[in-house]
């Protein structure tokens, strides 16, 4: 670059600047404004589609009257408050959390291929549930009873979160976590946990294999007013223990050396984001299953609308994930109804796709 | 902004400073002041310590022995906040992970300390900041997508944006350089460090690592050259780098121009060059 008289530079540099910062800041408020109305259209659809039929206008009417208290118990108000409200709601917060979750740990790893499995959640959780679904159920027969309903959860999220304790222990050495140590003792540990699903698989009855496959491909079908009470004071919590992190995530983006000197608490930031993830991604597995895709590849599409600042993109992450598991959840119990698919299949016949394009597309980009 | 008491007393003092990693002493027995509105060069072959001293003297890792004080206290166990309010640092080596527009890292360093500011001194800030770097014309690009030297350019814009937002602090403030023209081209090597000179002149107590003894000689206030973790010499440039001094440090036989005699390396002595001879970029 040739060195540019001054009065020139200041010309060309001023509006330049100007314009960037506006349409930046301009294109992030629509795309989010457009995501909270989709989301919206989309929890609308989700309580009124099913085999007893609601039409959107008469939805917004019943969870109108709800809020407003009243208590008439009518087949409409039964069907959209009492089953497929909480189901949305769950699916909202899940789809949430995966998605902040894996956007946080792509900004910690700065890896934009970095999910939360990375850090020893999901292999944990899955290893627990397969355990849970193939050993309870041999020791409650030897028992002579059934394994209680809450076993799979609790189990599953008792694994994430040991799984995470295993992965920080590992990666932490004089007091610093290492975040490359934590990235490759998380791909071993997945490797163990995996080899265990797998001895579990080939010791598991037929009964046993379809729960097993069921759950390691996710579903809202269990989704009550009781499971999302349990779910979601965690998920809750993951979402707001890591909503203020943006900017610390923005200066980790240039190392954690370069972060430490603009001031942020390096070692904190990275204590307050694992366990966050842990716990939110911990319930979420607990509660409906693996909901593959939607950690890796949300951020992705975000950032590649709004940039990369982390601040926008928490909240446009929040928003698309809600929207992305909502809608598969939608397109689960609605295209082979009146079975249910996992929905697993649906995130990862939509993100899949989506993700390959946006490889090749922005091959440089990545 | 300096003041003449200011400018006799240190903001800065590194006592008797060592680090030892895997049983070898990187750095023993370091003594150095940083003064506002002096800029200190280090200079010093690979391996010298030069990046060690700056790595304690920015607090980002404690000496194993001797003290580091900022006016009189201690900096040990001061929070990362704390530290980023008074002084901005630009490393050798930063990725980055993302597709951050160069307006954006020039921005992390406004808002390291200045979040509370309001959005127009954030704008002059980071526009200031761009201008002073040269790098306003890239203000929308990828910072991925710069070659080495601009983006080492955006780096440095982007510690004096932190610079600017701590200036609430008053001018008691320190900006530390490891080898900030490492990939620069000539002219911006100059601009680069004119404009390190001005930060100085307006009270900031600047430390530079530098390679280059051309560029040390021709900016720096005080020169302190490392040698194998230690002190070898300090002083005025045209004290420390000598044919003796280079001879003795960089194992390298040096010879001002004129007299300079094939095969050794030519080092232009401080007294036969000058920045206001080269073609500087307008900054």
């Amino acid at each position: 670059m040739s060195p540019v008289p001054a009065s020139t530079a200041e010309a060309a540099v001023a509006p330049s600047l100007e314009t960037f910062l506006r349409s930046r800041r301009s294109r992030t408020a629509i795309v989010l404004a457009g995501l909270t109305a989709v989301l919206i259209v989309v929890a609308v659809v989700g309580v009124g589609v099913g085999a007893h039929a609601v039409a959107p206008g008469r939805a917004v009417e019943v969870l109108l009257s709800a809020l407003g208290g009243a208590t008439e118990a009518d087949r409409d108000r039964l069907i959209v408050v009492g089953v497929r409200l909480p189901r949305v709601l769950l699916a909202m917060l899940v789809g949430a959390v995966l998605a902040v979750a894996g956007a946080v740990m792509q900004g910690l790893f700065r890896n934009p291929l970095a999910d939360p499995g990375l850090i020893g959640v999901s292999s944990g959780a899955a290893l627990a549930a397969a355990v849970a679904i193939v050993v309870g159920d041999r020791i409650a027969a030897a028992l002579g009873t059934t394994a209680p309903a809450d076993l799979l959860p609790i189990a599953a999220f008792a694994g994430a979160l040991l799984g995470m304790a295993l992965l920080g222990a590992v990666g932490r050495r004089g007091g610093r976590t290492r975040i490359g140590a934590v990235l490759l003792a998380g791909l071993a540990f997945a490797a163990l946990a995996n080899a265990g699903i797998g001895l579990l698989v080939a010791m598991a009855d037929d009964r046993q294999l379809r729960d097993l496959s069921f759950w390691s491909l996710g579903s809202f079908a269990g989704a009550t007013w009781g499971r999302l009470g349990q779910a979601a004071p965690f998920l809750i919590v993951a979402l707001v223990a890591v909503a203020p992190l943006g900017r610390a995530l923005d200066a980790l983006a240039i190392g954690e050396a370069e972060a430490f000197h603009l001031g942020i608490a390096v070692e904190r930031v990275k204590r307050i984001a694992f366990v966050a993830v842990a716990l939110g991604v911990g319930a979420a597995v607990a509660a409906v299953g693996v909901v593959g895709f939607v950690g890796m590849v949300v951020p992705h599409v975000v950032r590649l609308a709004i940039g990369p600042a982390h601040r926008p993109l928490l909240v446009g992450s929040a928003l698309a994930g809600a929207v992305l598991v909502v809608g598969a959840d939608l397109a689960a119990r609605t295209v082979v109804a009146p079975a249910e698919l996992p929905i697993g299949i649906l995130t990862a016949l939509i993100g899949a796709p989506v993700f390959l394009h946006l490889v090749l597309r922005a091959r440089e980009g990545l | 902004m300096a003041t003449a008491t200011h400018a006799s007393r240190p903001l800065m003092c590194l006592d008797r400073v060592g680090r030892r990693i895997g049983g070898r002493d990187i750095l023993s027995e370091v003594s150095l002041d940083l003064v506002p509105g002096r800029l200190t060069v280090v200079v010093g072959p690979n391996g010298a310590g030069k990046t060690t001293l700056l790595r304690i003297a920015s607090g980002e890792i404690a000496p194993d022995r001797g003290t580091v004080s900022w006016e009189g206290e201690p900096i040990a166990g001061r929070p990362a906040w704390w530290l980023a309010m008074r002084r901005a640092v630009m490393s050798q080596s930063s990725e980055i992970g993302f597709a951050f527009a160069v307006a954006d890292l020039v921005g992390l360093g406004f808002d390291a300390v200045g979040r509370r500011r309001r959005p127009e001194a954030r704008r002059a800030a980071i526009g200031a900041a761009l201008d002073a770097a040269d790098i306003g014309p890239l203000a929308a690009r990828d910072v991925r997508t710069l070659s080495g030297g601009e983006r080492q350019r955006a780096h440095f814009a982007r510690a004096l944006a932190q610079l600017a937002a701590g200036a609430g602090d008053g001018a008691r403030r320190a900006l530390f350089l490891d080898e900030p023209v490492a990939s620069l081209d000539l002219a911006h090597q100059i601009g680069l460090m004119e404009a390190a000179r001005r930060v100085a002149d307006e009270g900031v107590a600047v430390l530079a690592v530098l390679h280059d003894l051309n560029l040390a000689a021709s900016f720096a206030d005080e020169v302190i050259a490392l040698h194998e973790g230690r002190l070898a010499a300090r002083g005025e440039p045209a004290a420390v780098i000598t044919e003796a001094l280079v001879e003795r440090v960089f194992a390298v036989t040096a010879r001002g121009p004129g007299r300079a005699r094939a095969p050794t390396v030519p080092v232009i002595a401080p007294q036969f060059f000058s920045a206001r001879d080269a073609v500087a970029p307008a900054i």
